[in-house]
């Protein structure tokens, strides 16, 4: 697939998005549509349970339209065998990161702390049209990401993150560039590099393959690293709220 | 036979005077066979009365205070019942050698605090059995430990100097390892007592341990002035309560200048008013170790007790199951349960089961047959239908090293169900039959991260076999090398299991079920039926 990600970076820089032909927009979409749309069926023994909020969520942002609804589509009908994300992470979020309105961050916790830093659906880089141009690590002259090195059990050598911290910044074809913060207090284990290489990935799985950083809290602190962030539930109000807000002030 | 030569004399005499038991008279003349040492007390008394005896012998005896009229009493019976046996001879002595007897007998020896008295009678022999009997253990043979104060060896240490010295003046010289231990003397009396009473030999290589600690309060500052002179020598430590450990003192004895070590403690070293006293007498029984396989039924049941922040996740666990069975049937105090591997508790564990291996501490009950282990394996096949257990057996030690071994180089079999977000049909998945030892990079999982080191290892998919089931499952049987992540290696890890069921069929996949069907090692040998 890399073959087109290069080309329509090539393309990107003499088109404007809206002058694609519709399908190769959708291009890099496509996939994602599909992850997102295809029904999980009920297993064979009927193993898992759909968590409740899950479902009702993706319903409640089904009436609220938008583009979100598109990957809710399935969201009403049969229940669904939940995801990897779901049976293993909880999702909290962060809106309106650094102030900057709909730079929305999703942290997925996993039951063990540890914390997989990822773009919430509703963030501008994962809207219809937008192209990455380039992901930088480099955070500043003597800093990159990159460099992060963790060694044994203890993962010496890591670098320590504020809630505040980039991890990297991204930056489009429209001329926007977008800085992903850590959102939460620890360790950087890792960041993807596989995104470097195509950045498409963070916008068709954005939030599995698409990850942007690896984080470990310290053990005390692994409550408390998301006291300051949104609930699934709250997220979808904030979002909810934002949507509405747009279609009464023009 | 009594032991000591004209050479001895002197020293004898001299130790003897100061307060000094014949055993270690015995000891510090070098007496290195055992006979001498399992005479009666009154025995080795009376001839070394005699041994001493020299023209200013009166005045010894006269020198003797008359003992307590009670202890006389008791003491009196019990010399006349051994002269009978000895063939009731001299009972006119009797009383003198009462006399003698008391003397030493009501003071403790001044080198050893009445190790090498009371301590290797009959009577304290026999109480330490009593305890052993009522411990209620199964044994074939025992070990006896012994712990003395420490302050014994700056005792002996102060003895040694004298002697040491008084041998000097002879022209002869006498080394540290010259002694006879207080330990070894302690062990050739007592030994032969232990064997007759409990019918067992005595061996050093039992695991069948019976331990006694003595104690003598009254000396215990005997020690103290070492700390200042060799204060390097006792460092404190979480796990001691007082600095001064037997090892310790033995260290700053090896160091002190001899002259410092007489500047500060007496030589001979002072009579005690009383005895030591057995503190502790214990016995405990080595390890022995249980192993076998283990089925796992069950996707609700963690391989080791899941608890998390002090709370339990769920009720039980396949090492409680097997091994709270074996706990009663061993009568053990604790358990140690060990694995060839280990799998989520998702995961069931199929096939001929994964090698296990139960170590039980200080178990009471060791004799099994086969046939007890046989309906051991029963009971435990009996008490739950989510573990079943095979080719329980006892094994070594060592052997369990075959198990571990395995864990590392041997491979897995493992059966998954596959989901997958693509529309599939049979030939969509065909292909993954015809890869062979396929190489995946996997970073450390997610799921393990926090407590494992951040690393990509290379791990090979030996084969796989698929079976179609509908347009979203199929079942995957995988052989793969030890140590492969497989549910990784299936859902990807957000991409960090490299290749994965998901990329190679270029679309997202997840695993739904998976179990073990074989874990290829083959200890502990399989059992017939």
């Amino acid at each position: 697939m890399g073959w087109y990600v290069e080309f329509w970076e090539q393309l990107v820089v003499w088109f404007d998005w809206k002058l694609r032909p519709p399908s190769a927009a959708g291009g890099g979409r496509s996939h994602a549509h599909e992850a997102r749309c295809a029904r999980r069926p009920p297993l064979p023994r009927g193993k898992a349970e759909v968590r409740g909020d899950l479902s009702v969520g993706l319903r409640s942002l089904d009436l609220a339209g938008a583009e979100l609804a598109m990957a809710a589509g399935a969201g009403g009908i049969a229940p669904a065998a939940p995801s990897l994300v779901d049976r293993y992470f909880t999702r909290w979020y962060k809106a309106d990161v650094k102030g900057k309105p709909c730079e929305d961050h999703c942290i997925l916790q996993h039951s063990n702390r540890i914390c997989v830093i990822t773009l919430a659906e509703s963030h501008p880089l994962l809207q219809n049209g937008k192209t990455i141009k380039s992901i930088n690590y480099q955070i500043s002259a003597n800093c990159s990401r990159l460099q992060n090195k963790v060694s044994g059990k203890f993962k010496r050598g890591a670098q320590f993150l504020t809630e505040l911290a980039p991890l990297c910044r991204i930056s489009c074809s429209d001329g926007e560039e977008y800085t992903v913060s850590s959102c939460v207090r620890g360790r950087l284990m890792e960041v993807n590099e596989n995104i470097l290489d195509k950045p498409s990935i963070l916008q068709e799985k954005p939030s599995t393959e698409g990850y942007i950083a690896v984080v470990l809290p310290k053990f005390e602190e692994s409550k408390s690293v998301t006291e300051g962030l949104l609930t699934q539930k709250e997220y979808e109000e904030v979002v909810v709220k934002r949507i509405n807000n747009r279609s009464e002030t023009p | 036979m009594f032991p000591l030569a004209e050479k001895d004399k002197p020293i004898a005499r001299f130790l003897f005077s100061t307060g000094t038991c014949p055993r270690c008279i015995f000891r510090f003349c070098c007496v290195d066979f055992h006979a001498p040492y399992k005479l009666p007390y009154q025995d080795l008394i009376r001839e070394l009365e005699n041994f001493l005896k020299t023209e200013d012998d009166d005045l010894t005896l006269e020198a003797t205070k008359p003992p307590l009229k009670k202890i006389r009493l008791q003491d009196g019976e019990a010399q006349i019942d051994d002269c009978s046996q000895n063939g009731g001879e001299m009972t006119a002595i009797v009383k003198d050698e009462n006399m003698m007897l008391e003397k030493s007998y009501l003071n403790a020896c001044n080198i050893c605090l009445g190790i090498l008295q009371e301590f290797c009678e009959k009577k304290f022999i026999k109480k330490v059995c009593q305890k052993v009997e009522s411990a209620g253990y199964e044994f074939t043979n025992l070990v006896f430990s012994v712990s003395f104060p420490p302050q014994l060896s700056v005792r002996e240490h102060a003895a040694w100097l004298l002697v040491k010295q008084e041998m000097g003046k002879q022209g002869l010289s006498l080394g540290r390892d010259d002694i006879v231990q207080l330990k070894e003397a302690y062990k050739w009396i007592t030994h032969p007592l232990f064997s007759e009473e409990l019918g067992v030999p005595v061996d050093g290589k039992s695991l069948f341990e019976v331990s006694v600690i003595f104690a003598h309060p009254e000396t215990d500052e005997d020690c103290h002035f070492l700390s200042t002179s060799c204060p390097d020598c006792f460092k404190p430590a979480k796990n001691k309560q007082s600095v001064f450990t037997r090892m310790a003192v033995v260290k700053a004895l090896d160091k002190i200048k001899e002259e410092d070590f007489r500047k500060k403690f007496p030589c001979p070293p002072n009579s005690p008013k009383s005895f030591c006293s057995a503190v502790e007498i214990e016995c405990a029984h080595g390890a022995v170790f249980v192993a076998g396989r283990y089925n796992k039924y069950s996707r609700n049941l963690p391989q080791t007790p899941w608890i998390i922040d002090g709370e339990r996740k769920l009720e039980s666990s396949v090492e409680e199951l097997i091994s709270s069975q074996l706990l009663t049937v061993f009568k053990a105090e604790s358990f140690n349960f060990s694995s060839s591997g280990r799998e989520d508790v998702d995961v069931r564990t199929l096939g001929n089961g994964r090698p296990f291996a139960v170590e039980l501490v200080n178990p009471r009950r060791v004799q099994f047959t086969s046939r007890d282990i046989k309906e051991l394996q029963q009971k435990i096949n009996i008490s739950s239908d989510k573990i079943q257990v095979r080719d329980l057996q006892l094994v070594t030690r060592e052997a369990i090293g075959h198990m571990k071994e395995g864990e590392e180089v041997k491979t897995k079999t493992y059966s998954a169900l596959v989901w997958t977000d693509k529309a599939i049909q049979k030939k969509d998945i065909e292909f993954l039959d015809d890869l062979k030892d396929l190489q995946i990079n996997q970073k450390t999982p997610l799921r393990v991260l926090h407590r494992r080191p951040l690393a990509i290892r290379t791990r090979i998919i030996h084969t796989m076999e698929t079976h179609y089931i509908d347009e979203h499952h199929f079942r995957l049987h995988l052989k793969t090398q030890a140590g492969t992540y497989i549910k990784e290696f299936v859902h990807g890890d957000f991409g960090r299991t490299k290749p994965n069921i998901g990329s190679l069929m270029d679309g997202t996949a997840d695993i739904l079920e998976l179990d073990v069907e074989s874990v290829d090692v083959d200890w502990p040998p399989a059992l017939n039926d």
